[in-house]
């Protein structure tokens, strides 16, 4: 298995702050597979994006893209790196400057990286991103940002990403700022470009649900640091990590035989110091024990397609070379599931 | 029980709204934002009203506190609070009543806190511009409201930029609630927190309310926060409410299309299922399409949904539906194919 991107060991801290600890992680290139980052704000979930897309650099540890250190690229492998791991923000708002059409973000990319040899095969491959989508090539060219609502202008940035062909789409938030009914399109979307153009995607978000549907494995972090690991059945069905579990216990599903954990929840005071070297999660966690001040946990693996760095788990044996994607599951298999309800798409 | 009230105005409720319209002019004519809005709230009441953006809540949420600014205008309707019409009180009935009856919880609340004062400082403000109190009983009540948010009153002490946002939402509730108001409108409070933070200040206003005894009016478009929380829901769309009810029926058996939708799109963790949009977009408000506002949209749409507006009317018990499938279906029928083709004339 040759690994797409890898982090080895991969930290980012700002002064004494650390806010991202120690993370080792490979997808693979063979098996495009769906990630999903979760965790609370602070927890990381954006510097491993930025990590992961080269607009930062680690302060310890290497990222490899396709074999290659990042930071040792020549300029012309760097330019392959940019154009074949792309980004998709959050805010479908500030991504466009206001006074250029839509057209712009798209043609941009095609002129930068000699996508086209003339307008007209531009003009094609800018269609067809754009279709890909679901957006209408007659009805979103030659408009304005604010023409277009904000799942439009989303859509139009995953048709951005789409257009240069990338293998590597790091979605940080897409959905937060777009509405219910049309969060599921957009996350459809990622998945099918996932299943049918074989681009990994890396999904960042604080939605449990969503990174369940749509992903084959999870990374919660926590503080900088991995809570635990593993495919979304294990993680989300079953969390094991007090942190997890307490998330998991969060969502408000609206289903009323599943209501809201009732137990009270002690509160971090925000940016305030943990306390000692050992879990960051212990002054929070239900389940604390002396050990867990001292040292934090290990990896322990309780399942095989699980881990979780909880001291609650010590018999379990833990993970060796310390990289999360050990315990990654393989990707679903490829399958065009039936929609539950029957709606035509336009 | 309850859910009479939603059926009609029931003798006993707190706030009445009736006929509600609120317009912005525009220069392509008035934007309806909300259009023929009534509900009823009984004291205790917890109504969630959800919907997608540009579906008329905010509107709604300042249109209830008489809030609304140019170039937003009531146009008409009555605002019924214990038997007294916030449309028709002068301006200074209508500072004493708000906050002392009906305050607001504002759509981040985070940024509605004064940065350069203490926020004991703020809490004192807002009581004292109702009820005059001893330094020492106003020290006790600031301590008791910060205690009842779940803040340790030295956090009093602090300035906004001090606090987390789940504590300066908590802290916009204890003003909020600091001269125990009859109804409390929450406008999106947890839209920018994280979800367990986002659970705890709803338990935390759940706990206050059910103290007070008040009705919530809680804004939203999270059909699963609003699940949790409510124990009516009203679904708004294009500036009406499509359908209210208790909140059991509107999730387990909704009967509007777009009811049904907006449940569906929301996956829950059980099993893995092909996620579910709604497919095209809101109506512009200027330029509303004829008949209902939903029909370009919607799946069962036959041709009496492109000539008529539906009006709310009862469908089941307790529950208010606007949509010509009834009263000729019992429910929503499984397959709108077989609709259209039924209705196709």
């Amino acid at each position: 298995m040759s690994a797409l991107i890898e982090l080895q060991r991969a930290a980012k801290t700002y002064g004494v702050f650390t806010a991202l600890d120690d993370i080792t992680l490979s997808l693979s290139e063979d098996a495009p597979s769906m990630t999903a980052v979760a965790g609370e704000s602070g927890s990381g979930k954006t510097t491993l994006a930025r990590i992961m897309l080269g607009f930062i650099p680690p302060s310890r540890g290497t990222v490899f893209y396709r074999g290659k250190d990042v930071a040792a690229m020549s300029g012309r492998e760097r330019r392959q790196f940019r154009r074949e791991v792309q980004p998709v923000f959050q805010d479908p708002f500030d991504v466009f400057n206001p006074f250029y059409r839509i057209d712009h973000v798209l043609t941009t990319p095609v002129r930068r990286y000699g996508l086209a040899h003339s307008d007209a095969e531009a003009r094609k491959l800018i269609e067809e991103a754009l279709s890909r989508v679901g957006l209408r090539p007659q009805d979103t060219l030659g408009r304005f940002p604010h023409e277009l609502s904000g799942g439009q202008r989303q859509r139009v940035m995953v048709a951005r990403a789409v257009l240069l062909k990338p293998k590597l789409i790091i979605a940080d938030e897409p959905v937060s700022m777009v509405d219910a009914s049309l969060r599921a399109t957009i996350l459809d979307e990622l998945k099918t470009l996932n299943r049918e153009l074989d681009i990994s995607i890396v999904y960042i978000t604080h939605d449990l649900t969503t990174a369940f549907q749509i992903c084959d494995n999870i990374v919660i972090l926590y503080r900088g640091a991995v809570a635990e690991a593993g495919s979304v059945e294990r993680v989300i069905g079953d969390p094991k990590h007090p942190y997890s579990q307490l998330l998991v216990s969060s969502i408000p599903l609206p289903d009323l035989s599943k209501p809201w954990g009732g137990e009270e929840i002690r509160n971090a005071e925000p940016g305030g110091p943990t306390r000692g070297a050992g879990c960051k999660f212990a002054e929070r966690c239900p389940h604390v024990i002396e050990m867990c001040w001292n040292s934090p946990p290990p990896p322990y693996t309780p399942d095989s397609d699980r881990l979780a760095t909880c001291f609650l788990y010590r018999d379990a044996p833990t993970l060796e070379d310390h990289s999360i994607s050990s315990v990654f599951r393989a990707p679903d298999p490829r399958s065009v599931q039936p929609l539950s309800f029957e709606v035509s798409k336009s | 029980m309850m859910a009479e009230t939603t059926q009609q105005t029931a003798a006993d409720a707190v706030l009445v709204v009736e006929g509600l319209n609120v317009h912005y002019d525009t220069t392509s004519g008035p934007a309806k934002a909300v259009s023929d809005v009534s509900f009823s709230l009984r004291p205790g009441e917890r109504l969630g009203l959800i919907g997608e953006s540009g579906s008329g809540k905010t509107t709604m949420a300042t249109a209830l506190m008489r809030l609304t600014r140019a170039p937003g205008r009531i146009v008409g309707g009555s605002i019924m609070l214990d038997g007294r019409d916030i449309l028709k009180m002068s301006i200074k009935e209508l500072r004493a009543t708000r906050l002392r009856d009906i305050a607001l919880i504002p759509q981040g609340a985070m940024s509605s806190l004064n940065p350069v004062m203490r926020l004991e400082d703020q809490i004192i403000d807002a009581i004292a511009a109702h009820v005059q109190l001893s330094r020492e009983a106003m020290a006790a009540r600031v301590a008791e409201l910060l205690a009842r948010v779940g803040l340790d009153p030295a956090v009093g002490r602090r300035y906004p930029h001090e606090l987390s946002g789940g504590m300066k939402q908590r802290a916009a509730m204890a003003i909020a609630t600091s001269l125990s108001p009859k109804v409390i409108v929450a406008d999106e409070p947890t839209s920018a927190l994280d979800v367990v933070v986002q659970r705890q200040v709803m338990q935390t206003l759940g706990k206050l309310q059910g103290g007070l005894g008040a009705a919530v009016v809680l804004i939203g478009h999270d059909m699963g926060l609003i699940a949790q929380f409510a124990n009516t829901v009203g679904v708004m769309y294009a500036g009406k409410i499509v359908e209210i009810g208790p909140v059991k029926q509107m999730i387990e058996a909704p009967r509007h299309p777009y009811t049904k939708l907006l449940v569906d799109s929301l996956p829950g963790i059980d099993q893995k299922r092909a996620l579910t949009g709604i497919p095209g977009l809101p109506p512009r408000l200027v330029d509303m399409p004829e008949g209902c506002s939903f029909s370009p949209r919607c799946p069962y749409a036959f041709d009496r949904c492109l000539r008529e507006t539906p009006l709310l009317q009862p469908a089941g018990p307790a529950q208010r539906v606007a949509c010509h499938l009834y009263p000729d279906h019992a429910a929503l029928p499984a397959r709108p194919a077989a609709v259209r083709q039924e209705h196709a004339s």
